[in-house]
């Protein structure tokens, strides 16, 4: 054999090989490094046109797409046809992970962690936690085991797992933006909720909906950013869609929270003056005035405009405000027969017929319009309602109450709302929420509602520690009782905050005028009839307390509450306050 | 010594009788230079016979004693007695030749020619104690013989009796007072005895001897030389030498010079074989000086390496024939390991580069200049890898070793690492195993101070090659030791000389040949220069990635903090475009909340205000100070004191509390921040601090009522569109203690500010329920 030899050339032609290589995998790595995954999602009803780091591609309404985008700053361009929606400069991070622009926040966007197990004893069947990311535009997650995708129902354990392991999700939920607003608002971020629909509001204008959200995730925020926004909100929503009944509705009931009915009843004077016949202004005007006043413009104007919906929900308001049961009940009866709002006054209507005393008519017609076939699925305030006027909780297999609640759970375990029944009904033994449920305030409700039992006391320990969320799920009638036997005990405070969590449409300057006193309850127009009877309550003990004779007023009480709830409940359970005990007024110095 | 030569050695080096070592020496060389060995093995081996003969001084005084025999008449009968009994024994019939010799005892014991002849024969034979008694019967016959002494030191000697040994040598040379070699002896046992002083004391005694030949005295030198060598004496040993060197005229003639430097070489193997190397390179160095034309008495180094471009034609064809022994061409796996390397190396260079041009982070001075550090030697390494590559692939040589007669030789591609065999002081073997079974043989040698591992597959050819090393460097240190290294074959394949090219560094380059050196400055050099031309393109990176992760946020407060940060960046029209844009959107909240018709109406040019501040300081933090009058130190002893300062500190968590919802009710969330005085690095400096300092007084002159006041400042103060100050907020109360006060001072200050919450009877404060904590178990 002989001496192998390379010629100069191909020497060189070797190493140019060699470094030509080594810039190709550096290049190459340098590539992948650079790039990041960027997924781009639209929430919205319309196709979009992005243009991204010199990319342009379309989204479908509800639709993704996922790029390769290099890391730093982009400009990206969102145009549906002609209309620029958004204008973002998106920063990609070299630091990995799964960048994520979701047009707008639109997108109801969400991340869950599935858990696996490989023992099928601790296999939890309740939904795995989720948190919505909805709201946002640009999110950068870490890493994310299925994109969009369903994940397995099972996958492989390795040994380092020790039996249990975890995989993160994202996905989508269907009904874009409409979907994502409502569930930012139930899932308590409202922050979230209210500049979403900010940013729909620029970007879509004319979209009549929004205004509505937008005032909706205002007052679910109204904690935070107190009544000015609300009312700010409100206005804009009236002043975006004057057509609008529930904007109109919304803004009085919001000027009224805020002590500024007067202000609102000039408006819609000044507004009827300037256009005499509308019936919507009129009823409008109704909702600020003082009671009398108020029936005497409806019932003018239901002469007027007898087939006027608007007018007939305004008077049947008054009606049962007044007690005037008889003229709601005829009004009531000719809802029921077409009114498309007549479920919402559905209690209305059996609190009519009970005051005239047909409480087993009443019980018999509800349970036939919620189980009838072709009628909407019950909700928990329809089988609460059902058990007030049927008297307790539980009933047998086949009674109605139970097919309610059969109808209500659809077949799930009936047992927290049977157990929310019995708190919401003031029954002492009330049964414990059942333990694993994932919603939290949902038990807290109940401990509210259970505490009532217990005495002011006892609720107090419970409202001054819970959130504000809780409140939602107690009702107003026992809000508004706990806040004025707060106040009548002379923790301001506490009265404030539990009032303010609930969205009754009482005022704490009212309801401290009425504890002290110096108002009746009869003149707070906004309050229903289960309301008036927890603020009688709380006056008839403040009288109590002072030494006055109380007969009369605890009288009054039980006549207002005509079915069974928090009111009843205290009214049996509470002990008797003594002339010795706190007197209602002491908060200021 | 294998063999005598049958022939006469005299005749076949073309020598008389009295013929020195050097005359030995030059005709040795000139026959080898007439009769290569390549070219007359058969000639080549009778001449190396017949000088390895005249060279011993103990074989030749044997066969000049047997040469001297007379050949006729009865002494020519006894000699040819004598003669038959040393035939028997080199016949290799030594129990024929000891019973000749034995016969001839028997009929003459006096023969003392015949015990010496019987003693020498039993030395050779390995019999000390038998050779020291027939010795011993010489001097007994002939007690001032100094040969016979001079026989019986030796036989001492072998059976570990220096003492004894000494004392006979001294004897041979008291009974032969100008004889050389007894004395020479005796300073030999003398070292070995430890006594050095003395050895060289006799060695310069034996220099004083009358009738010692120049010759002698030079050999004496060397002796002496060695011997201060040997024990360290390093600074005495140049001296000698020396004074070796001027011994030796300017004109002496080439045989001398020969001479002198064949004695310093035999004395360099000696220390060699002592694994003295440093020591036996000292002569060797010494006698390069004054022979300068041998070949192989030179210096050897521990290790050289050298070019294959390097090397002459004779070695590279050497190497040529090695190459296709061993099957030591270059393949692929040559070739391929450097250039794998080569794209490592690239492949790193070129990633911190890129890394270095596009990271996100920032650098100052300190970080830069590591990386033009690292990048400078990453780009010197891949220099240095890519220059290995090449010759690599220019070399037809792979990667082998081999044995040359004088060197372990190891080829890498287009250098070889000779070892040479002087040095070779330990070989072990150590098997490797993988699970038990046998993998390869990792030969380990020491050369001098290095040590080198050959791994060899097989356990038998390791023996074979560990026994190779082993064999030539015995024959290298005999020959060098004789002087006849020269004469070995294969010599001028690896010549020596080549070897000391190599120079301290070790490393002989090819003529024309540059080092790596300059060009890994070089490239060292450009990766510094690429670190440098990075630093703007990557500080324009760090800028917008400490941007991109500000804007990632989605905070007003962070785009704020980017500005009080860095007010002068590239970015920073864009942040205040931000800024301002959250801002205009908070203004809007504003007038849309604070309508014309809602109490806190009057308060929205003292928002605005804010915002304009926002707007200019780039800071959204509001400290709310609140303060006794009293110092905190002024407390009242005893738990009223733990009380009062609990209810302090909850004041200013309810006036921050309080504050930051007035903020948030008229300009929405995250757009002013409130704190009381704590250090929030976020926020950075606060953009106005209000302070309210509280007191108990006296309603007035004489009035025994008590009111509570608030006096408010503000700093910076207010411009023309905000409240007038300082306020002065007063309520009637009876003590400081309580919740009410600060409520109904804090309501004061709402309603006379027009802040959210004015002529809304709620309470602004957030209290803790006392109904609660009054319940509570």
């Amino acid at each position: 054999m002989s001496a192998p030899s390379n010629s100069p050339r191909r020497r060189l032609l070797l190493l140019g090989g060699v470094g030509a290589a080594a810039f190709a995998l550096v290049g190459g790595g340098r590539f992948i490094v650079e790039h990041e995954r960027v997924l781009f999602l639209n929430g919205l009803d319309v196709p979009v046109q992005v243009a991204a780091d010199g990319a342009h591609f379309e989204l479908p309404p509800g639709g993704s797409d996922e790029r390769m985008l290099r890391t730093g700053l982009h400009e990206v361009d969102v145009r549906a046809g002609e209309a620029r929606l958004a204008h973002d400069t998106l920063y990609v991070s070299p630091s990995g992970g799964l960048h994520v622009y979701n047009v707008l926040g639109a997108a109801p966007l969400y991340r869950q962690t599935i858990t696996y197990s490989s023992s099928p004893q601790s296999d939890d069947e309740s939904a795995p936690p989720v948190l919505p990311l909805a709201g946002k535009p640009f999110l950068l997650l870490g890493h994310v085991d299925f994109v969009l995708t369903d994940p397995p129902e099972r996958i492989e354990m390795k040994s380092s797992d020790h039996g249990t392991t975890s995989r993160t999700r994202l996905a989508v939920l269907s009904g874009g933006w409409r979907m994502s607003i409502p569930w930012l608002i139930g899932t308590h971020h409202p922050a979230e909720a209210a500049r979403l629909t900010q940013a729909l509001m620029h970007a879509l204008p004319g979209t009549p909906e929004l205004e509505a959200l937008a005032a909706t995730s205002t007052m679910a925020n109204e904690h935070l950013e107190g009544s000015f926004a609300t009312v700010a909100a409100a206005r804009a929503w009236r002043d975006a869609q004057p057509d609008s009944d529930e904007a109109h509705r919304l803004w009085i009931r919001q000027m009224r929270r805020t002590g500024r009915n007067e202000e609102a009843r000039a408006y819609y004077a000044a507004a009827l003056a300037r256009e005499p016949g509308s019936p919507r202004l009129a009823t409008m005007l109704a909702r600020t005035e003082p009671g009398p006043e108020a029936t005497a413009r409806l019932e003018a104007l239901w002469k007027e405009h007898p087939d006027d919906p608007r007018v007939r929900w305004g008077l049947v308001i008054r009606y049962e405000r007044e007690q005037r049961w008889k003229e709601a009940l005829a009004l009531l009866e000719a809802m029921e027969k077409g009114d498309p709002r007549y479920p919402v006054f559905r209690e209305t209507h059996a609190r009519a017929l009970v005051a005239l005393g047909r409480r087993e008519e009443a019980a018999r017609r509800v349970a036939e319009q919620l189980l009838a076939d072709g009628a909407e699925r019950p909700g928990w305030d329809d089988v609460l309602l059902y058990a007030r006027l049927f008297g307790r909780s539980t009933s047998e297999a086949e009674a109605p109450l139970q097919k309610l609640i059969d109808s209500a759970t659809q077949g799930e375990d009936g047992e927290v709302l049977r157990t929310w029944l019995a708190a919401s009904l003031g029954e002492s033994v009330a049964r414990r929420a059942p333990a694993g449920s994932e919603q939290t305030v949902l038990p807290m409700a109940m401990r509210v509602l259970t505490s009532i039992i217990q005495g002011p006391e006892a609720a107090a320990r419970v409202c001054a520690n819970i959130e504000r969320a809780v409140f939602g799920h107690v009702g107003t009638e026992a809000v508004v009782l706990l806040a004025g036997e707060f106040e009548r005990l002379g923790d301001a405070a506490l009265a404030a905050r539990t009032l303010a969590a609930s969205d009754v449409a009482l005022s704490y300057g009212e309801l401290r005028d009425v504890v002290r006193g110096t108002r009746t309850a009869d003149s707070l127009e906004a309050l229903d009839l289960p309301e008036r009877a927890a603020l009688s309550l709380v006056v008839a003990r403040r009288l109590e307390a002072s030494g006055a004779n109380a007969d009369k007023a605890y009288a009054l009480v039980k006549q207002e509450a005509q079915l069974p709830g928090p009111v009843s409940a205290a009214l049996e359970h509470w002990p008797r306050p003594g002339a010795s005990q706190k007197r209602a007024g002491a908060t200021e110095p | 010594m294998s063999s005598e030569p049958s022939q006469n050695p005299y005749d076949v080096l073309g020598l008389p009788r009295d013929a020195d070592t050097r005359a030995i020496k030059k005709a040795y060389f000139e026959r080898v230079r007439q009769h290569p060995p390549e070219t007359f093995p058969e000639e080549f081996k009778r001449l190396r016979e017949a000088y390895e003969l005249l060279s011993d001084p103990e074989a030749r005084q044997a066969w000049d004693a047997r040469a001297a025999t007379p050949t006729d008449g009865p002494e020519a009968a006894r000699s040819a007695r004598l003669r038959e009994a040393d035939e028997l024994f080199k016949a290799g019939d030594p129990d024929g030749g000891y019973a000749v010799l034995h016969r001839l005892l028997a009929e003459d014991p006096a023969w003392h020619e015949v015990r010496t002849l019987l003693g020498r024969h039993l030395l050779l034979e390995d019999k000390p104690a038998d050779a020291l008694a027939a010795f011993d019967a010489v001097v007994e016959q002939c007690p001032k013989d100094w040969e016979a002494h001079l026989h019986r030191g030796w036989a001492l000697q072998r059976l570990g009796r220096r003492n004894d040994a000494a004392d006979a040598f001294w004897r041979a040379g008291r009974f032969g007072p100008t004889q050389v070699a007894p004395r020479v002896e005796l300073a030999d046992c003398l070292a070995e005895l430890g006594q050095v002083d003395d050895a060289l004391a006799t060695l310069a005694e034996a220099q004083g001897l009358a009738g010692v030949t120049p010759m002698d005295m030079l050999a004496l030198k060397v002796r002496r030389a060695t011997l201060l060598l040997e024990h360290g004496r390093n600074a005495d040993a140049a001296r000698e030498l020396d004074g070796l060197e001027a011994s030796i005229p300017a004109d002496a003639d080439a045989e001398l010079r020969g001479w002198a430097g064949g004695q310093l070489a035999s004395a360099a193997a000696s220390l060699f074989a002592q694994q003295k190397s440093e020591a036996a390179n000292q002569l060797l160095e010494r006698g390069r000086r004054i022979n300068p034309d041998s070949a192989t008495e030179v210096a050897y180094p521990v290790r050289v390496t050298l070019d294959v471009a390097a090397l002459p034609e004779v070695t590279r064809e050497w190497l040529n024939t090695e190459a296709e022994r061993h099957q030591g061409w270059r393949r692929f796996s040559s070739w391929v390991w450097p250039a794998v390397l080569t794209f490592g190396l690239a492949v790193v260079t070129l990633s911190l580069l890129v890394l270095f041009l596009r990271a996100p982070g920032e650098f100052d001075v300190f970080l830069w200049g590591v990386c033009a550090v690292f990048a400078a030697g990453f780009s010197a390494a891949t220099f240095a890898a890519a220059r290995v590559f090449l010759r690599a692939a220019e070399s037809p040589f792979g990667l082998f070793t081999t044995v040359h007669p004088l060197h372990l030789v190891q080829v890498q591609r287009d250098r070889i690492t000779v070892w040479p065999l002087v040095h070779l002081q330990d070989v072990r073997l150590v098997n490797h195993q993988n699970y038990g079974v046998y993998t390869h043989t990792e030969v380990e040698l020491r050369f001098s101070n290095q040590r080198l591992k050959v791994p060899v597959r097989g356990k038998q050819v390791a023996e074979a090659f560990a026994q190779e090393l082993l064999g030539r460097r015995r024959r290298v240190l005999e020959l060098l030791n004789r002087g006849m290294l020269d004469a070995e074959s294969g010599v001028e394949q690896l010549p020596p000389a080549l070897l000391a090219r190599g120079g301290a560094r070790g490393h002989v380059r090819a003529e024309g040949q540059r080092g790596p050196v300059p060009g890994m400055l070089a490239a060292a050099g450009v990766g510094a220069l690429l670190v440098t031309l990075c630093i703007v393109p990557q500080s324009r990176r760090a800028e917008e990635h400490v941007w991109g992760q500000f804007l990632s946020q989605d905070d007003l407060g962070a785009t704020l903090a980017y500005l009080r940060d860095r007010p002068e960046t590239r970015f920073t029209s864009d942040a205040q475009a931000r800024v301002d844009a959250a801002l205009g959107l908070a203004r809007e909240q504003l007038t849309a909340r604070l309508d014309p018709g809602s109490a806190a109406a009057p308060s929205v040019p003292f928002f605005a205000s804010l915002l304009d501040a926002v707007s200019r300081t780039h800071s959204r933090r509001v400290v709310v100070s609140w303060a006794a009058a009293d110092a905190p130190g002024a407390l009242p002893p005893g738990p009223g004191a733990e009380k009062l300062k609990a209810s302090r500190a909850l004041r200013d968590e309810q006036l921050v509390d309080a504050w930051q919802r007035r903020f948030d009710e008229a300009l929405g969330q995250g757009v002013l921040r409130v704190d009381a005085r704590h250090d929030m690095p976020k926020e950075g400096p606060p953009m106005m601090t209000l302070r309210v300092q509280e007191q108990l007084r006296s309603a007035g002159p004489g009035a025994s009522a008590l009111e509570a006041v608030w006096t408010v400042t503000a700093d910076p103060a207010f411009g023309a569109a905000g409240p007038p100050l300082p306020l002065e907020l007063v309520v009637p109360v009876t003590s400081l203690e309580g919740p009410h006060v600060a409520e109904a001072l804090f309501r004061a200050w709402v309603d006379r500010w027009h802040l959210p919450g004015t002529g809304d009877v709620r309470p602004l404060l957030s209290t803790p329920s006392l109904l609660a904590q009054e319940s509570s178990p």
